[in-house]
């Protein structure tokens, strides 16, 4: 239950109490004192009319005949009316005032004793007053519930505005950028929110600090790296041409270019390169998978036509590798990788299949999640490389192959369809200038 | 002839020594440890190309760089660190090179032949493309023959964009490098590649500068 439902119901509840017990209470006391008054009148009455029958005076008419709804009788000891005013069906006898129903109306009727055994009896019609009391009591209930009604409504409209700018908070924490998270600005005046709002942004500065500690560390780790790692990889491959047949220094080899290669990887993630501008110029992706082939002897590769696109040329070198590396790794060997450009009009594709193990569902689905592997490969490598070619407007897909193994494809704009075509030896720009 | 001279300027002697070696193949090198000596060497003597590691004992990497900039010499840079790297893009804009380690030997000996390829292409003061020729001593321009009027700023963008070749520059770059810290929009650098347009296309050299759409423009290299 949303925290605005529970203030919202919570008032209209209570509302509901204070309308329901004041005006049970208004009616209650009205009730009581119109009974109690109405009381009072009829034994005055009682008592009027036995005054004047013990003294009579000539001529003298109990009731009125004018007044409506009043009725005296005098009743003698066998229950016969003697004398009757304003209604001549017997009265019932009530020796304290009680309230009966005579002909379809609302009677308050009390007696007196009379000369020993007879009885004085009146009748006074309260219908009239009874009916205002129900009006009384509907008009309450109906005021009560109008009052429930927008008091509940109220409440509503102010719980949503107070809560308001905490949804304004939330929405801004969803908008934190987990990479950067920037504090978030509230720019209200409640205190509760700007407390909350003061504890998120505290946390936030204390994760940007750490990740940015973290990212320190991990370059300070790759600048003493770096040196050592460019002599092993340079004085091995130096070694390696020097004698070809030293299975062993090939392995040796390998694994320095491997360790460089994914160390680069990784400095691309801690430099947070993925962020800068790419350095773009002209690139032929048949020049680079030449020279990644160069570093993988045995990959078989078909690339008949040149493919250009606009990229930076480190950053698509580093897809290229990563790919056929990827490949080499998943199949064991070099022979078991094939790689294949297709140059096309609006895209130029590029896949890599090898002919290992190959890609379950899972897999499939979750080749591109950072820290994912499958056996025994870097799991940084796959999720750099689609960050960059992302980077590059394009896209890739990861596949069962067709010989049991994996495929990657990936897909760049080429660089016709990014030229901006000049219309009759004109450009579009200087049309519109002259416009 | 003599053979050009590259300066190394790297503080880690093992890894300084290994670059001597390899590109002592085809040029001079000298060898220096700290950025003082970088620029006392630099100013004396003539370099081709200056390749600076970014991390000096002595002083920032960036500001030799910055000193450089006025020098005949060519600039690669190397570094490790990626604060610097994102300031090196920020301060040179696609006018020098630079490299990040850890690297393969190959790919630092391809950037340096290509910086020095780049540079013999504009030896004795022509850049050439095509039938274009631009005369970058003299200030001239041609097309097969015929002279092609440039104001300051045209030449200027031509001789930037044809000595980089299959570079894209962006609008940002184009502001940054024909006007500096002056106050001018895109705008400024559209209408003079507008201009240099209309010319070439006048003197039929047909479209040489392309418009990347959203990034920049473009000059392909000569097809060799």
């Amino acid at each position: 239950m949303s925290l605005r439902s529970q203030v919202g119901l919570g008032v209209a509840l209570l509302a509901l109490l204070v309308v329901a017990s004041s005006t049970g209470l208004a009616y209650g006391w009205f009730a009581r004192d119109q009974a109690a008054e109405l009381r009072r009148l009829l034994l005055e009455d009682v008592a009027r009319v036995a005054s004047l029958l013990d003294a009579p005076v000539l001529g003298a008419a109990f009731v009125d005949p004018a007044t409506p709804g009043f009725a005296v009788q005098i009743v003698g000891a066998d229950g016969r009316v003697v004398l009757a005013w304003g209604r001549d069906e017997p009265l019932p006898l009530a020796r304290e005032p009680a309230l009966v129903r005579l002909d379809g109306r609302r009677q308050l009727i009390a007696s007196a004793p009379w000369r020993g055994s007879g009885t004085i009896r009146v009748a006074h019609d309260v219908e009239a007053a009874m009916r205002t009391r129900a009006d009384l009591a509907r008009s309450l209930a109906w005021g009560g519930a109008l009052a429930f009604l927008s008091s509940s409504l109220v409440a509503l409209v102010v719980a949503r505005r107070s809560l308001r700018p905490l949804e304004l908070v939330a929405e801004r924490a969803r908008a934190v950028d987990p990479q950067a998270p920037e504090a978030i600005a509230y720019p209200g005046r409640s205190q509760e929110v700007r407390a909350l709002t003061d504890a998120l942004n505290a946390t936030l500065t204390a994760i940007r600090e750490r990740s940015r500690r973290e990212r320190d560390f991990l370059l300070e780790i790759a600048h003493e790296l770096a040196a050592p790692l460019t002599l092993v990889n340079y004085h091995l491959a130096a070694l390696r041409r020097e004698r070809p047949a030293d299975a062993e220094l090939r392995s040796a080899a390998d694994a320095a270019q491997e360790l460089l290669h994914t160390s680069q990887d990784l400095l691309v993630l801690a430099r947070g390169e993925l962020e800068r501008p790419l350095d773009l110029a002209l690139v032929d992706l048949r020049e680079l998978l030449a020279r990644v082939a160069g570093e993988y002897p045995g990959v078989h590769c078909e690339a008949p036509e040149p493919a250009q696109v606009i990229g930076d040329a480190d950053r698509l070198m580093q897809i290229v590798r990563n790919l056929v590396r990827n490949g080499v790794q998943a199949a064991g060997r070099p022979e078991g990788v094939r790689v294949t450009l297709e140059a096309g009009p609006e895209e130029h594709r590029l896949s890599v299949e090898d002919d290992g193990p190959g890609l379950d569902a899972e897999a499939l689905a979750r080749m591109f999640e950072r820290g994912f592997r499958r056996g025994r490969g870097s799991g940084v490598g796959l999720t750099i490389s689609k960050d960059l070619v992302e980077q590059h407007d394009g896209s890739i897909t990861a596949a069962s192959g067709g010989g049991g193994g994996a495929r990657f494809e990936v897909r760049l704009p080429s660089l016709a369809s990014r030229v901006e075509v000049a219309s009759a030896g004109r450009e579009p720009e200087d049309a519109a200038e002259e416009a | 002839m003599r053979r050009e001279r590259v300066l190394i300027v790297e503080d880690d002697g093992r890894l300084a020594e290994v670059l001597a070696r390899e590109i002592g193949r085809g040029y001079d090198t000298v060898v220096v440890g700290t950025g003082r000596e970088a620029l006392v060497r630099a100013e004396t003597e003539a370099f081709a190309l200056v390749l600076l590691d970014l991390n000096l004992p002595d002083m920032d990497g960036i500001e030799v760089a910055e000193q450089l900039e006025g020098n005949e010499a060519d600039v690669v840079m190397l570094t490790a660190r990626g604060d610097l790297a994102s300031r090196v893009r920020g301060l040179y804009a696609g006018a020098a090179d630079y490299l990040s380690k850890p690297f393969q030997m190959e790919e630092l000996l391809a950037r340096v032949y290509a910086r020095m390829r780049s540079r013999s292409r504009a030896r004795g003061g022509f850049v050439h493309r095509g039938g274009l020729t631009l005369a970058t001593d003299e200030r001239w321009c041609a097309f097969e023959g015929t002279r092609i009027d440039l104001s300051a700023q045209e030449f200027h963008l031509l001789e930037l964009m044809l000595e980089t070749q299959g570079r894209v520059f962006s609008k940002d770059t184009l502001v940054d490098r024909l006007y500096g810290a002056a106050d001018v929009g895109p705008n400024a650098v559209e209408a003079v590649v507008s201009r240099v347009r209309k010319k070439l296309d006048a003197a039929g050299a047909g479209t040489v500068v392309e418009t990347i759409r959203g990034l920049g423009y473009l000059i392909r290299p000569d097809e060799a």
